[in-house]
C-alpha cells in the first residue's frame, strides 16, 4: 500500500477514533497501524476536524455531546459515510461489507415475508444505492485492499458489534438525509448570474467566420473595382471569379450583403466576355481545384491559423531557454568584515546583528563548491566523504527551514569538521547525521520539549512548546537577563545566543561568542553568505507598489514595504520566466491573518504574512491559481498537470488533502504548489495541511510533474 | 473561339452555376465539418455492437459521446478494449471502465450499468493542447437546462452545464470558455444526473487557505 492510500484513509481512521473517544471521552489519542507507520489522532484535534467537516454538527458545542453525535451517525449520516467511502478509495469499510454479505445471506428467506411497505423501502434504497460517491478513476487504489489498519484501542470485534446494533435505522435515517442533502445542494448552489459566462452564440465557428468576412471583404472591394472597369486582362477575369465566389460564400456563410455578391458576379461575367473561353475553362478548372485543396486541408490546421491564442505564444518545451534578467545578488558588503570579526574576539565579545537570514534556505552550487574548496583539506577523511556530509546539511537544512549556512558553520565551530571531540555539531547524537538532525531539530531530534532552540525557531510561534521551554530554561538562568532573546528566535544572532548561552556569565569563557559565533560569521563571510538588496530593488522603497505595478502588471494594495521589498524580490526573480505573463493583470490585498484567497479570475485576497519564506512561497502560490484559471489550455497546460496528479499524486500534502483541509479542490492546489516549488527550488513545503516536511522536488521527486512546470514556466536559471 | 462556344451566354452561366454548386457544397462541407470538431467521435475505440442481443434497458443515446456509444456498447464489448487500464466494480451492477490517456483523450472512464455503458467522461485535447470551447456547445445546443458553479477535481470556479435531457454535460473554466470534461449518459432528468452522476459539483464554499 503507498503512501497516498494509507493518507487516504485518515477519514475513515478519524471516524474510528470519534467511536473510541465517545466510549472512552478520557483517551486522550488513537494510534491506527498503517503499511507505512501509525496515524496518530488526538481527541481534541479530532473535534476540531469534525466541526469544520461537518457545519451541520456545529450546534453541539459540547465536545462530548458532539463526539457522541457524530459517532452516531457514523452510520447513517450520507456526509460521513461518503467522506469513509472516499477515504477507502470508494470501498465501503470492512464491517460494512461484512454486512453485506450477512445481508445478502438472509435475502431469500426475508424476501418471502416483505410486505408493501417493506417493498416500498427495498425500491428507496435502490435509489440510496444510486446516490452513492462515483470516485473518481484512481487505477493505484482500485486494487488495493480496503483497508489495512487495525486500531490498538479497539477490537474489530467491538467495532462491528456496534455498528449491527446501529443498523436498524439506517435505511430510513439515510432516506431523509438524501432529502436533506439534495435539497441543500439545489438551494446552496447559487444561480450566480454574475459568474455566467458571457455565451456569444454564433452561427458559424469564430475561425470560418473570420475566412468568410475577409474573403468577403476583398470580394466586396474588387468587385467594386471592376464594376467601375478599373480591372482588365486575365488576372482581372481570376479576381472577379473568385471574387464573385467569395462573395457567395459570405452570403452562404450568413455574413454578406448580397449586393457585394451581385455586383461582383457582374463584373466577373462582363470581363469573362473579354478573354478566350479555352483560357476561362482553364482558369476556373485551377480555380475550382485550388479551392477544393483549399478546403480539403486539415480543418483545424486552417483554424488555428486564426486563433488569437497561437499568436505570439512560444513552447517553451522546446525552444526557449529562459534565463532569470535579474537574479538575486548576494554580496559580502552587509557581513562584518574580518577585521571586526578579529576584534570581535575578546572578552567584550558582542553579537553584531549580520545580514544573514536565519529562514533563508538559498544556497548556490557556487556557494557549496567554496566551502567544500576551503575546508576539505582540514577534514580527517576523504573529499568524497566531506561532500557527502556537506550536501546532507544543507538537505536536512534545506528541510528544516533554516539556514544552511548556519550549520556548515557548526560543523567547523564545533568539531572543526568531525576532527576535533565527538561531537560533530555541539549536539547529541551517536553518528554524524544524528548530530545534524540534532542541531536542526528533526527526526529523531524533533521533540519540542526535549530539543526547543531549533523547534523554537521553527514554530514560529512563542507559545509553542519549544519556546516555551527555551524560555523556561533562559529565564531560570542569568542567560535572558543579561542577553535576552526574542521568542520565537527568529535571528542569526539569538539563535547562536540559544544554541550556546553567552556562558561565561555562569563562570564559563565566553568561547559560545568569541569563538563559535565568530567562526559561523567567517563561515558565512567567506561564501558571501549576508544579502543585501537585489539589483532589482529601486532606491526608494516608498515606490515599490508603483514599480510592481508598472514592472509585473501586478497590483498590491495594503502591503507594508517590507512585504513590498518581498515581492519585488520575488517577482524579480522571476522575471524571466513565462510566470509573469500568466500572472500578470492580478491585483492582490492584503488582508489580516494568515489565509489567502482566490475571489475570482484576477483578484486575490493575501494574509499578513511577516515570514519572508513564507510570504514568497504563498505569493507564488496565489499567482499560481491565477496561471491556473485565467489563461487557455495552450499555456496553463493545465490539463497536462491533470495527468501528472493522476500519476503522481500531490507534489505537497496540501496538494494531495486539499479537499480534506480547505474544501477545495486537489488538482487546482497541486497546479498552484507544482508552480510556487518550482519556482521556488529546494524550499520545504509550507502549508500545515498534511505537511510532509520534504522539498516537493527534492531527490527527483515529482519528475512528471516537474516536466509539466518546466514546459510552462521555462527552464530556470536563478 | 465564339465558333466553339456558340452559345456563349448559357455556357457562362451554366459554368458559374456549376463552380457555385460546387463552391456551395465545399462550404456546407466544411461548416458542418467545422462543427462537428466539437463533437467527439463516436465509437473510434470501441467496436460496433454485433447483431446480437440488442442491449435490454436503454433506447435512447444521447447526441455527444467520447468512445463509447451510451446505452449500446456492451461490457463485453468494454473489457475486450485494448485501451483499458482498468476496472473495479463500483456497486454490485456498476463497474468503472478507466482507459488509457492518449494525446487526444485523457482522464477517460466508462461506467458500465446493466450490462452497457452508462456513463462516460473524459477530456478532449485537440492539436497544441488546445480544448473544446464552452460556447460552441451552447451555440450548437443551446443553453443548458442547469448549470452548477464548483467541482471537485476541477476547483471552486469550474462550471458544470448539464444538458440532462439531452445526456451530456461539461465541466469548463467559464474564465477561457475552454471544456475540460465532456461527459455522457443516458438522458435523464437534471435532478437524476445530479444524483446519479453529479458527484464532482461542490457548490462553492469560499475557500480560505490558510499558510
Amino acid at each position: 500500500m503507498d503512501n497516498r492510500t494509507v493518507k487516504n484513509r485518515h477519514y475513515y481512521n478519524l471516524f474510528q477514533a470519534v467511536k473510541i473517544f465517545n466510549a472512552d471521552p478520557d483517551k486522550l489519542f488513537v494510534d491506527f497501524k498503517s503499511g507505512t507507520g501509525i496515524e496518530r489522532i488526538y481527541q481534541k484535534e479530532a473535534v476540531k476536524e469534525l466541526r469544520f467537516l461537518l457545519p451541520q454538527y456545529r450546534v453541539f458545542k459540547d465536545n462530548k455531546e458532539l463526539l457522541s453525535r457524530v459517532a452516531a451517525g457514523i452510520n447513517n449520516d450520507v456526509v460521513i459515510r461518503q467522506l469513509i467511502r472516499e477515504s477507502l478509495g470508494g470501498e465501503a469499510p470492512p464491517e460494512e461489507q461484512k454486512e453485506e454479505e450477512k445481508v445478502e445471506e438472509k435475502k431469500p428467506k426475508e424476501e418471502s415475508k416483505k410486505t408493501d411497505s417493506a417493498t416500498k423501502r427495498s425500491r428507496e434504497t435502490t435509489k440510496i444505492v444510486q446516490l452513492e460517491p462515483t470516485p473518481e478513476p484512481s487505477p493505484d487504489l482500485v486494487e488495493q485492499a480496503p483497508l489495512e489498519g487495525i486500531t490498538r484501542q479497539y477490537p474489530a470485534k467491538e467495532r462491528r458489534q456496534e455498528d449491527e446494533s446501529d443498523r436498524p435505522e439506517m435505511d430510513q435515517n439515510l432516506l431523509d438525509e438524501l432529502d436533506r442533502q439534495t435539497r441543500r445542494l439545489q438551494e446552496k448552489t447559487p444561480q450566480q448570474p454574475s459568474r455566467q459566462p458571457e455565451f456569444k452564440r454564433p452561427n458559424i465557428p469564430q475561425g470560418l467566420k473570420r475566412i468568410g468576412s475577409n474573403v468577403a471583404s476583398r470580394a466586396k472591394i474588387a468587385g467594386n473595382k471592376l464594376a467601375n472597369g478599373a480591372l482588365r486582362g486575365a488576372g482581372s477575369v481570376g479576381r472577379g471569379i473568385l471574387n464573385a465566389g467569395g462573395g457567395i460564400l459570405r452570403g452562404g456563410v450568413g455574413g454578406a450583403t448580397r449586393m457585394a455578391a451581385s455586383a461582383t458576379a457582374r463584373a466577373g461575367i462582363g470581363a469573362l466576355a473579354a478573354i478566350g473561353w479555352p483560357v476561362i475553362v482553364v482558369i476556373i478548372v485551377v480555380l475550382i481545384i485550388i479551392v477544393m485543396m483549399f478546403f480539403l486541408l486539415d480543418s483545424s490546421a486552417l483554424l488555428n491559423q486564426f486563433s488569437p491564442a497561437s499568436t505570439g505564444k512560444t513552447d517553451f518545451s522546446t525552444t526557449q531557454q529562459i534565463s532569470a534578467s535579474k537574479p538575486v545578488v548576494r554580496d559580502a558588503g552587509i557581513c562584518p568584515s574580518q577585521e571586526v570579526i578579529d576584534q570581535n574576539k575578546d572578552n567584550n565579545c558582542k553579537y553584531l546583528n549580520p545580514n544573514i537570514d536565519l529562514f533563508d534556505i538559498f544556497i548556490s552550487d557556487e556557494m557549496i563548491n567554496k566551502y567544500i574548496e576551503k575546508y576539505v583539506s582540514s577534514f580527517n577523511g576523504t573529499r568524497t566523504e566531506f561532500i557527502r556530509r556537506v550536501d546532507y546539511i544543507v538537505d536536512m537544512s534545506k528541510q528544516a527551514g533554516l539556514n544552511p549556512i548556519l550549520f556548515l558553520g557548526y560543523w567547523k565551530s564545533e568539531s572543526q569538521f568531525s576532527s576535533l571531540g565527538t561531537r560533530d555539531m555541539g549536539c547529541v547524537g551517536d553518528n554524524f547525521e544524528e548530530q545534524v538532525n540534532c542541531a536542526l531539530g528533526i527526526k529523531e531530534f524533533s521533540d519540542p520539549a526535549k530539543n526547543p532552540v531549533a523547534n523554537c525557531a521553527r514554530s514560529g510561534d512563542a507559545n509553542s512548546i519549544a519556546c516555551k521551554t527555551l524560555k523556561s530554561i533562559r529565564t531560570n538562568s542569568p542567560y535572558d537577563s543579561t542577553h535576552p532573546v526574542k521568542y520565537p528566535i527568529a535571528t542569526i544572532d539569538d539563535f547562536a545566543e540559544s544554541y550556546g548561552p553567552y556562558d561565561h556569565l555562569t563562570g564559563g569563557k565566553p568561547t559560545n561568542c568569541t569563538h563559535t559565533y565568530n567562526t559561523l560569521l567567517e563561515v558565512a563571510s567567506r561564501l558571501n553568505a549576508c544579502t543585501s538588496a537585489p539589483s532589482t530593488a529601486p532606491v526608494q522603497t516608498g515606490n515599490l507598489q508603483q514599480s510592481i505595478g508598472k514592472e509585473f502588471g501586478i497590483t498590491m494594495t495594503g502591503f507594508s514595504d517590507r512585504q513590498l521589498q518581498w515581492a519585488w524580490e520575488q517577482l524579480g526573480r522571476l522575471s524571466g520566466t513565462e510566470f509573469i505573463n500568466l500572472a500578470g493583470g492580478t491585483k492582490i490585498v492584503r488582508i489580516s491573518g494568515f489565509v489567502s484567497s482566490q475571489l475570482n479570475c484576477r483578484n486575490i485576497e493575501f494574509g499578513d504574512y511577516q515570514d519572508k519564506t513564507l510570504f514568497q512561497v504563498t505569493l507564488t502560490h496565489e499567482l499560481g491559481h491565477i496561471a491556473y484559471w485565467c489563461n487557455p489550455n495552450e499555456s496553463s497546460k493545465r490539463s497536462q498537470q491533470a495527468i501528472a496528479f493522476d500519476q503522481e499524486g500531490g507534489v505537497t500534502g496540501y496538494a494531495q488533502f486539499a479537499f480534506e483541509c480547505y474544501r477545495s479542490s486537489s488538482i487546482t492546489e497541486d497546479y498552484a504548489e507544482m508552480s510556487a516549488y518550482y519556482l521556488n527550488p529546494g524550499i520545504p513545503e509550507q502549508t500545515r495541511c498534511h505537511n510532509r516536511e520534504q522539498v516537493p522536488f527534492g531527490s527527483n521527486r515529482f519528475p512528471v510533474h516537474y516536466n509539466v512546470a518546466g514546459s510552462i514556466y521555462g527552464k530556470l536559471n536563478l | 473561339m465564339n465558333n466553339l462556344f456558340p452559345n456563349s451566354k448559357k455556357i457562362i452561366v451554366l459554368i458559374i452555376v456549376l463552380a457555385v454548386v460546387l463552391l456551395g457544397s465545399f462550404i456546407l462541407r466544411l461548416n458542418s465539418r467545422t462543427v462537428n470538431t466539437l463533437l467527439p467521435p463516436v465509437s473510434l475505440g470501441s467496436p460496433e455492437p454485433s447483431a446480437g442481443p440488442v442491449a435490454p434497458t436503454v433506447q435512447k443515446t444521447p447526441p455527444v459521446s467520447l468512445q463509447t456509444k451510451i446505452g449500446i456498447t456492451t461490457k463485453d464489448q468494454l473489457l475486450t478494449s485494448s485501451d483499458i487500464a482498468s476496472s473495479s466494480a463500483l456497486t454490485r451492477t456498476k463497474t468503472l471502465f478507466t482507459f488509457r490517456n492518449t494525446d487526444t483523450l485523457q482522464a477517460h472512464s466508462v461506467v458500465e450499468y446493466n450490462g452497457v455503458a452508462a456513463f462516460e467522461k473524459g477530456t478532449l485535447i485537440q492539436p497544441g493542447l488546445k480544448l473544446h470551447k464552452i460556447s460552441e456547445y451552447i451555440a450548437q445546443f443551446g443553453s443548458p437546462d442547469k448549470i452548477y458553479t464548483g467541482s471537485r477535481r476541477f476547483g471552486q470556479f469550474e462550471n458544470t452545464y448539464i444538458y440532462a435531457s439531452k445526456g451530456f454535460a461539461l465541466v469548463g473554466n467559464h474564465f477561457t470558455d475552454e471544456v475540460d470534461q465532456l461527459q455522457s449518459f443516458t438522458p435523464t432528468t437534471t435532478e437524476q444526473y445530479v444524483l446519479e452522476w453529479g458527484q464532482d459539483i461542490e457548490p462553492d464554499s469560499g475557500i480560505k487557505e490558510t499558510f
